[in-house]
């Protein structure tokens, strides 16, 4: 393991981080894969739809941004590309998860994250956006984070 | 209490009274921390250590080890002190959420490290835990075989040809006549007699495949798997290939490999210790007959042409674990091949199974079918990988022979045999290789049904593990089974005299390979 932190993430941060790609590398949570990069701080996730969901054989890209108090504080976590069409998911891949926000707690990791999101997609009845898409996804024109959101999770059933 | 205390305060080197600078604490009043330590009602901050060893524990947070954790009073899991001191806002106005369980007031309390009874019932629990995935994942794949199933009945049998069908809906696979059944009982003993018996009345269907067999007979009892998980359950290589594919399709490569590695090892462990322990002696217990019989074969088969045996009886190396000798040889293959990518002679195979030395030395005499034998050996082991390419290809008869079970020397007369290149077909199940084999219309018509099936499809074809071992450790010539097995495919197999053989591409896949392997035996022992 490397000595060096990358800039900007603290040493503890720097220390966990290096151990779940690890864990992960072992142990991928299934459904997910990680693209290679230097980068610590910006992990890419390809997201594979679960087999007999909506989302089967479609093919998503995670983008979790690491703070530099991680896990103290919550990743950044935003689909790119392509979002899935999902209730809680905005066209700006935003995600209204709870235990991104919130409900985040440093005794998460990056795999625990990705099984939520999976679980979330794979939960879903209708390929949707949500309801409020335009009017938040405009909000967020320039470039604000998502944790700056204040999220109202309504709904715990997806 | 005053002299308790003191000798506390003797326990805790001063040192680690204070915060080591893992986070940049605010609000964290040392006298007030100290004086906590010196209590013994916080661990003692001692400096992580990056890497494990069997003392420290794992604190969650911050993920470095530490000889002993605080204890969440909500739910015992540990953690640091000062991760306990990053989560645990001295001067919050909420209560502060405990971050594993999240019950509403989160308090720690320290009871110094672990015992080894508190160690040791954490590792039954875990051990639990992988056995309680072990089962869900069989249930998990018992309910995909028969929503395949179900599907493949859906499609309309009519469209696909009858030996395609067969493969198909014999996930469950285990078609062996009757005779053969009671034969192997007697040779392999009460046993395992008894076992194969219980399962005949689940699973056995005749190997003559007149009639197409439909779905519903198709039995999808766990018994049924059970037994075919196991070495000794004598089933033809090209059903042994069916089923396998279909029953460790979990452990592809691909996305449904989510049993971790860690979990594969710990498994595979246990395993082995438990087999040194019952199943050293079972290594001789070879049938006194093998050597004759296999003799017999070479001596009454010397080409390829027909010879009608009436019937071989089935012989039964009595070991209990093929698998994870297989997994050996898979591996070791594995190596090899990194080294050398050109050729691998058969010798060199034969020498990685040093349990079958016996057979071994025996058919070294039969070595001048090199090229063949490692051929089979690769096609058996290697088309359960995702990444399957065609590698080379070879003549039927070639191959017939290699691709028999260690356990199944013996072939049935001609009703039930399928020929190689009927098993090869099985790899082409595997959705992954589709592509590539798609030869000839009689291939076309199964590679459309593939494609319509291909998640359940990639996992048809996954793993044949138990074939793997017997393609190497029986380096017969090949043309020795081939009139043995033949009666249903050859007029079927315009385009497919030609037979594709998978190989991995890479060490990793290899390794992979032995993986899913030695767990499928873990997993089958586990039942």
């Amino acid at each position: 393991m490397s000595s060096s932190s990358p800039k900007g993430l603290s040493r503890i941060a720097a220390n966990r981080l290096h151990k779940e790609l690890k864990e992960w590398q072992m142990n991928p949570p299934a459904g997910f894969k990680h693209k290679v990069s230097d980068n610590l701080q910006r992990w890419i996730v390809e997201v594979n739809g679960a087999p007999n969901t909506l989302y089967e054989n479609e093919t998503y890209y995670l983008q979790v941004d690491f703070p530099e108090n991680y896990p103290m504080e919550a990743p950044q976590v935003i689909f790119t590309h392509n979002p899935p069409l999902h209730p809680h998911i905005y066209s700006n891949g935003h995600i209204c998860l709870d235990i991104l926000y919130d409900s985040w707690s440093p005794a998460m990791t990056v795999s625990s994250i990705c099984i939520s999101i999976l679980s979330m997609l794979s939960s879903s009845t209708e390929k949707a956006r949500p309801v409020d898409n335009d009017r938040y996804v405009r909000n967020c024109r320039n470039g604000k984070s998502p944790k700056e959101t204040r999220w109202w999770f309504h709904d715990d059933k997806v | 209490m005053g002299n308790k205390l003191s000798r506390r305060r003797a326990l805790v080197d001063e040192r680690y009274t204070r915060i080591q600078g893992l986070y940049q604490h605010k609000d964290v009043d040392p006298k007030k921390l100290r004086r906590l330590i010196l209590n013994g009602q916080l661990a003692p901050c001692f400096p992580g250590a990056e890497d494990s060893s069997l003392e420290l524990d794992e604190c969650p947070i911050c993920f470095l080890f530490y000889p002993s954790l605080n204890r969440s009073k909500c739910c015992t899991k540990g953690i640091c002190t000062e991760c306990f001191l990053q989560i645990k806002a001295p001067h919050s106005a909420k209560p502060t959420q405990c971050p594993f369980c999240k019950s509403s007031s989160y308090v720690v309390e320290y009871r110094g490290a672990k015992t080894i009874e508190e160690k040791g019932f954490e590792q039954a629990e875990e051990q639990k835990v992988i056995e309680a995935k072990i089962r869900m994942h069989q249930k998990e794949l018992l309910d995909e075989e028969q929503r395949m199933l179900q599907r493949e009945e859906n499609l309309g049998q009519h469209n696909v040809p009858d030996r395609f069908r067969r493969n198909f809906s014999n996930l469950h696979g285990f078609t062996i006549p009757v005779d053969d059944l009671q034969m192997q009982g007697s040779v392999s003993g009460r046993d395992l007699n008894m076992r194969l018996e219980m399962d005949s009345r689940l699973s056995i269907q005749p190997v003559q495949n007149g009639q197409p067999e439909t779905v519903s007979n198709q039995s999808t009892s766990p018994e049924s798997l059970d037994v075919l998980a196991r070495e000794d359950a004598h089933i033809l290589p090209n059903q042994v290939c069916r089923f396998q594919g279909s029953s460790f399709q979990r452990f592809n490569r691909g996305d449904n490999f989510d049993l971790d590695l860690e979990d594969i090892m710990v498994m595979e462990a246990i395993w082995l210790s438990i087999q040194e322990q019952s199943h050293n002696h079972e290594n001789s217990l070879l049938p006194s007959g093998f050597h004759n019989l296999t003799n017999s074969l070479n001596d009454n088969n010397p080409s390829g042409s027909t010879v009608q045996r009436s019937f071989q009886p089935n012989v039964i190396t009595a070991r209990s674990s093929v698998t994870s000798g297989l997994a050996g040889a898979i591996a070791a293959l594995a190596e090899r091949q990194a080294i050398s990518n050109e050729s691998i002679p058969g010798n060199g195979q034969v020498d990685i199974n040093e349990e079958q030395a016996a057979e071994h030395e025996q058919n070294l005499s039969h070595q001048d079918n090199e090229d063949s034998n490692r051929q089979s050996f690769v096609d058996v082991a290697l088309s359960a990988n995702s990444q399957c390419r065609t590698d080379s290809e070879m003549e039927p008869n070639q191959c017939a022979g290699k691709s028999h079970e260690q356990e199944v020397i013996c072939q049935t007369e001609n009703n039930g045999g399928q020929t190689l290149s009927n098993w090869i077909e099985v790899s082409a199940e595997n959705g992954r290789t589709i592509s590539s084999l798609i030869r000839g219309e009689s291939r076309g018509s199964m590679s459309d049904l593939l494609l319509d099936h291909s998640s359940e499809a990639v996992e048809v074809g996954t793993s044949f593990s138990s074939s793997v071992p017997s393609a190497s450790e029986l380096p017969w010539e090949g043309s020795d089974f081939l009139p043995a097995q033949n009666a249903e495919s050859v007029d079927e197999t315009t385009g497919m005299g030609q037979s594709i053989v998978m190989l991995p591409d890479t060490y990793e896949e290899q390794m992979m390979l032995a993986m899913a392997l030695s767990l499928a035996e873990a997993q089958a022992q586990a039942r």
